[in-house]
């Protein structure tokens, strides 16, 4: 039984670029290509494996246009560990929002961050306006979540990129005296007033 | 039949596939569940007027067996025909049927052609045909033709049809010796007219009355074995799929898979079937001549077949009202004696589910003027509804039957609605409980159940400092709930609130069962305080704590530490200077939680404590004044409409500004500075006993003595029975004697007090308990008790392995609290009795024995006496 790993990963991206479709077709592999409601599952979780040892247990928070509130952003992705920013391949203005996503996470999340990004909608490359984009070093998959191609790819491979003691833990102090926890370590080198 | 379920799924598969996907391979796409794909097909096909632009076309069909014999002559082809107009007469093209589709049996019955499979006979036949048809010929084009020895199908349309038919493909296969040679077997033509997929297949099955079971062993056999290539781009056999996803009809387990005689839209089959009268009745010929064939059809082998299940089952036939076509002697119009007479020759159709009545016949007969085999010629008029798909109109009905799915799906969806998804608790300060609430409505038709989630980042569905009411819960529809949200922070939780490591915001997840989550958003503005911070990193603040960002904690602790963090120093101070110099008590009394809380905002805002205003205090006066202020300047903000900020009292800053004035932050003295400011000054007992009482967190001990003052003195309110110092005497206050200590309540109430000072004496006791960690560390605790229980040095012996920075602040303290009792504010008893418990505190783990508070008593009392030695 492989020791399981919690990790927090956010999805983000314009609207309308695949979002929501990505992740149902990663966690229940369904897609409805017509659908125009969508039960509005935000938050969904999926055991991946990362190898023999480790197993991670993804909780996916697909923040749902919320985001676009510029401000409220940080809190999303806040103790994630790792952040999906997702594009249309047939919509350059979607690329040139994940392009300052990615700048926002790399500036403001945290430095551990896993960022990847993903292209979808693969199964309209003959709409393709945004070419095969540079990685930027990132994590880079094109997608399409309707054809599910390269879905689990993506998930899977940014699985393996979270480092294990990305997982959370009580946040650490830092310069001997633990600012986060109530804690009472020895005080140091203090004059004595005795 | 088998064939229809194939592609009853298939084709859904491809509907669902949708278009721009054409020869995708092994798309994805669709729905998951199988008992949604049925009824969106239903849905469809009862719409499917909408997108299918019908129309009608006559078919022609003819079936002959010649029995070998040469070809007719044109005359009598054109009697056969029927249709061809006289030789003179002007061909009316609108008037001839479309299509005409024309089998042949035992076309070449010569040995060798069986052998050799080398008939040649087809072409003399076809071009008897074709003179038959004269000037009409010309308005004929000939679509395809098959020959399988004496097996032969010829198909021709008009001309200006030609266009509208695609994938034309002909197909042979025999049955007959050996199960395979062609004597028996058919020949089969597909075609699409328009977009409709047609089959066509003349037969020639086994002979012999008695041979019924290989005639329908035989049909079984073509079905499975008569088949055409998929083309792709093809519409496939039913109109509800796109006409683009031909080949993905053949998507998911048989990519590709060959198309039977099953999947198209009609299938005509015809020819030489062979079936007999099962029985002689001995009175058929009778009948017959009568033409009274009703009577005697029941016989009939074909019928009784398709009756029981047996073959050419949902095969249909125009009315039989034509003599039996075998067996007539040749040349005559006379039954041969020897055999039965027979309806061998029949035309029979198919229609796929959904297409049905898509074939009608408009006549149907034997043509018994020819008589050159032993077989008379059958022939049928045929009308076909054929369709163009309409693919926009397709896409669009497909679209809105789909929506209406969705919408019923939504109905049975859990539906809630929440007034707002952001809880903004304003300001927040330490230990004081903030609510706001939000309310939740089913407004779905079905139950909805509800519950926060918990996230990675914590295991419980909501952080440390906020409780929600209720986290999950069911609501019928109709109903709402106000979830109630409180936050409140303690010393659990403030450290990292206080030093802004964390944030008092937070994003919870409020998942509906079977339905959608909603994030709600939670914030505050935690107002940093010293209350709830460690010693550790409060000996680094040189600035008041409410100024520092994350970086500023995080530098400070770095850089030099004082002995005693300011804000003991300034309550100390404070003390020294207004209440053990002017002789009132300390420790007695409760102070007054509204002054309280301005003396704690001076300390985390490094506003000076105001002597004048602290000392003046009128209580419940002043306290309403504060209370009724305005808000906190800068208080109103975004989101506040859906907090009450029930049971916190907030004081306005610029209120407080007034009474309290500005506190220099470069004044902070040194340590010793501050215990050189400890002087002494003479007690005096003069003020009158007010009603604030001091009360330490009760331990039980203390309970008990509340309780036996109570019942001592059931007249007085409790609030204002003043707690009693212990009675106890511990042996231990010698030193301290010749004091003029209150020893009991009545004393107590004798001494002077003043609720400022009093209050700033609980905000230093209140403090104390804050500290995460108490100055004497919990795992110090057992060991201080039992030295408490033993003697001085025991206890001093227990110091020792106090950390140097607690050391200080203890020490500092110490000197305080024997200042006060020297100057007899305070008794050494009561010193140890409140002191025990903010400088102990009993581990979690612990248990507790019912000597523990005295010996910590002992203990404090034991270090108070410890002066200079610690």
């Amino acid at each position: 039984m492989p020791k399981q790993h919690t990790f927090k990963v956010v999805l983000l991206g314009e609207s309308a670029v695949g979002k929501s479709s990505l992740v149902t077709r990663f966690v229940r592999d369904q897609f409805d290509p017509y659908k125009e409601s969508t039960i509005g599952a935000a938050f969904l979780m999926k055991v991946v494996p990362i190898d023999n040892e480790n197993s991670a247990n993804l909780h996916i928070w697909d923040t749902a246009g919320q985001e676009r509130y510029k401000s409220l952003a940080p809190m999303y992705y806040r103790n994630a560990a790792a952040a999906i920013v997702v594009y249309d391949i047939t919509q350059a203005a979607s690329f040139e929002r994940a392009k300052s996503w990615v700048k926002e996470l790399q500036r403001q999340a945290e430095p551990g961050i896993v960022i990847a990004l993903a292209g979808n909608k693969t199964d309209l490359s003959d709409r393709r306006t945004v070419e095969y984009a540079q990685s930027f070093g990132l994590l880079f998959f094109e997608t399409s979540a309707k054809t599910g191609d390269q879905i689990s790819g993506l998930f899977t491979e940014l699985a393996k990129k979270i480092p294990i003691a990305a997982e959370p833990a009580q946040l650490q102090g830092q310069s001997g005296v633990n600012l986060a926890q109530g804690g009472n370590a020895a005080g140091g080198a203090g004059d004595c007033a005795c | 039949m088998e064939a229809n379920s194939i592609s009853d799924k298939t084709l859904v598969d491809a509907a669902m596939a949708g278009p721009g996907v054409n020869g995708h391979k092994g798309s994805e796409a669709r729905v998951s569940n199988p008992t949604k794909e049925a009824w969106i097909l239903q849905s469809l096909r009862k719409r499917r007027s909408e997108f299918l632009s019908t129309s009608t076309i006559q078919a022609f069909v003819g079936t002959w067996n010649v029995n070998g014999q040469a070809a007719a002559s044109v005359e009598e082809l054109a009697e056969w025909l029927g249709f061809v107009p006289p030789a003179n007469a002007p061909v009316v093209v609108a008037e001839l049927p479309e299509l005409l589709v024309l089998g042949f049996q035992e076309l070449d019955v010569r040995a060798e052609a069986f052998v050799y499979n080398n008939a040649v006979k087809d072409g003399e036949w076809t071009q008897a045909v074709e003179r038959s048809l004269g000037e009409t010929r010309y308005s004929y084009a000939k679509l395809a033709s098959k020959q399988l020895i004496g097996m032969f199908i010829m198909v021709y349309a008009r001309i200006d049809v030609m266009d509208e038919i695609v994938d034309v493909q002909a197909a042979s296969i025999g049955c007959g010796i050996m199960g395979m040679v062609g004597n028996k077997g058919a020949v089969a033509v597909h075609l699409v007219f328009r977009h409709t997929p047609i089959c066509l297949v003349c037969s020639h099955l086994a002979h012999d009355a008695l041979q019924l079971e290989k005639r329908n062993a035989q049909f079984h056999d073509l079905c499975k074995r008569l088949t055409f290539s998929s083309t792709e781009g093809v519409p496939a056999a039913d109109p509800l799929v796109p006409a683009s996803q031909q080949s993905v009809t053949g998507t998911g387990a048989a990519v590709g898979r060959p198309l039977t005689v099953f999947d198209h839209s009609y299938l005509l089959w015809f020819g030489d079937l062979n079936y007999r009268l099962a029985v002689d009745t001995g009175d058929s010929e009778e009948y017959i001549a009568r033409h009274e064939y009703e009577a005697i059809l029941g016989l009939d082998q074909l019928k009784i077949s398709i009756l029981n299940k047996q073959a050419f089952v949902g095969f249909e036939e125009a009315k039989v009202d034509f003599a039996p076509t075998y067996k007539y002697m040749i040349g005559t119009g006379e039954y041969d004696a020897k055999r039965r007479p027979a309806w061998c020759d029949r035309i029979l159709w198919w229609t796929r589910p959904g297409c049905d009545g898509g074939v009608r016949s408009l006549s149907y007969e034997s043509v018994p003027s020819l008589s050159i085999s032993d077989h008379k010629p059958v022939r049928s008029r045929l009308e076909l509804d054929v369709w163009k798909v309409q693919e926009e109109k397709r896409q669009a009905v497909f679209l809105e039957v789909l929506r209406e799915l969705d919408r019923y799906e939504n109905e049975c969806i859990p539906l809630a609605t929440l007034d707002s998804s952001i809880v903004d608790f304003g300001y927040v300060y330490y230990g004081k409980p903030a609510k706001a609430t939000l309310k939740l409505a089913n407004t779905g038709q079905v139950p909805l159940e509800f519950g926060f989630i918990s996230t990675p980042a914590r295991e419980r569905s909501a952080p440390e400092w906020l409780r929600i009411s209720p986290e999950s819960g069911m609501l019928l529809p109709g109903e709402h709930i106000n979830m109630e949200f409180s936050v409140f922070v303690d010393s659990a939780t403030a450290m990292p609130l206080s030093t802004r490591i964390d944030e008092l915001n937070d994003i919870l997840i409020l998942h509906l069962n079977r339905g959608r989550d909603y994030f709600i958003q939670v914030q505050g503005d935690y107002m940093s305080s010293v209350f709830g911070m460690s010693m550790d990193v409060l000996v680094h603040c040189k600035r008041p704590v409410r100024l520092m960002s994350r970086e500023d904690f995080e530098a400070c602790l770095g850089s030099g530490q004082y002995s005693v963090p300011v804000c003991i120093w300034t309550l100390t101070d404070f003390l020294t200077r207004f209440g053990i110099d002017r002789g009132y008590s300390l420790f007695y009394w409760k102070g007054d939680s509204e002054l309280a809380w301005s003396v704690r905002e001076c300390l985390d805002t490094g506003e000076k404590l105001n002597p004048d205003r602290i000392l003046q205090w009128q209580g419940e006066a002043e306290g309403h004044v504060a209370r009724t202020a305005s808000e906190p300047v800068g208080l109103a903000r975004g989101n506040t409409a859906n907090l009450s900020l029930t049971d916190q009292t907030l004081v306005s800053s610029s209120a407080m500004q007034s009474a309290l004035s500005g506190f220099a932050l470069s004044s902070v003295p040194s340590t010793a500075e501050a215990l050189e400011r400890l002087t002494l000054n003479p007690w005096s007992a003069i003020s009158p006993a007010q009603s604030h009482q001091y009360e330490p967190e009760a331990t039980e001990q203390q309970n008990e003595e509340v309780r036996l003052s109570v019942s001592d003195s059931d007249s007085i309110a409790q609030d204002q029975i003043p707690m009693r110092p212990s009675l106890q005497s511990t042996g231990g206050d010698e030193a301290l004697a010749g004091s003029p200590l209150p020893e009991t309540i009545a004393d107590a109430a004798n001494i002077a007090h003043d609720v400022g000072v009093d209050t700033v004496a609980m905000v230093l006791v209140d403090f104390l308990k804050s500290l995460p960690e108490p100055l004497i560390p919990t795992e110090m605790y057992s060991a201080c008790v039992e030295a408490g229980g033993i003697s001085r040095a025991a206890a001093l012996e227990a110091m020792e392995v106090l950390p140097p920075g607690n050391l200080n602040v203890v020490v500092y303290l110490l000197a305080f609290l024997r200042e006060a009792v020297d100057q007899g504010s305070v008794s050494a008893q009561r010193v140890a009795s409140v002191f025990s418990t903010v400088l102990l505190r009993a581990p979690r783990e612990r248990h507790q024995t019912p000597g523990d508070n005295e010996k910590a008593e002992n203990f404090v009392s034991f270090l108070l006496r410890s002066h200079g030695e610690i």
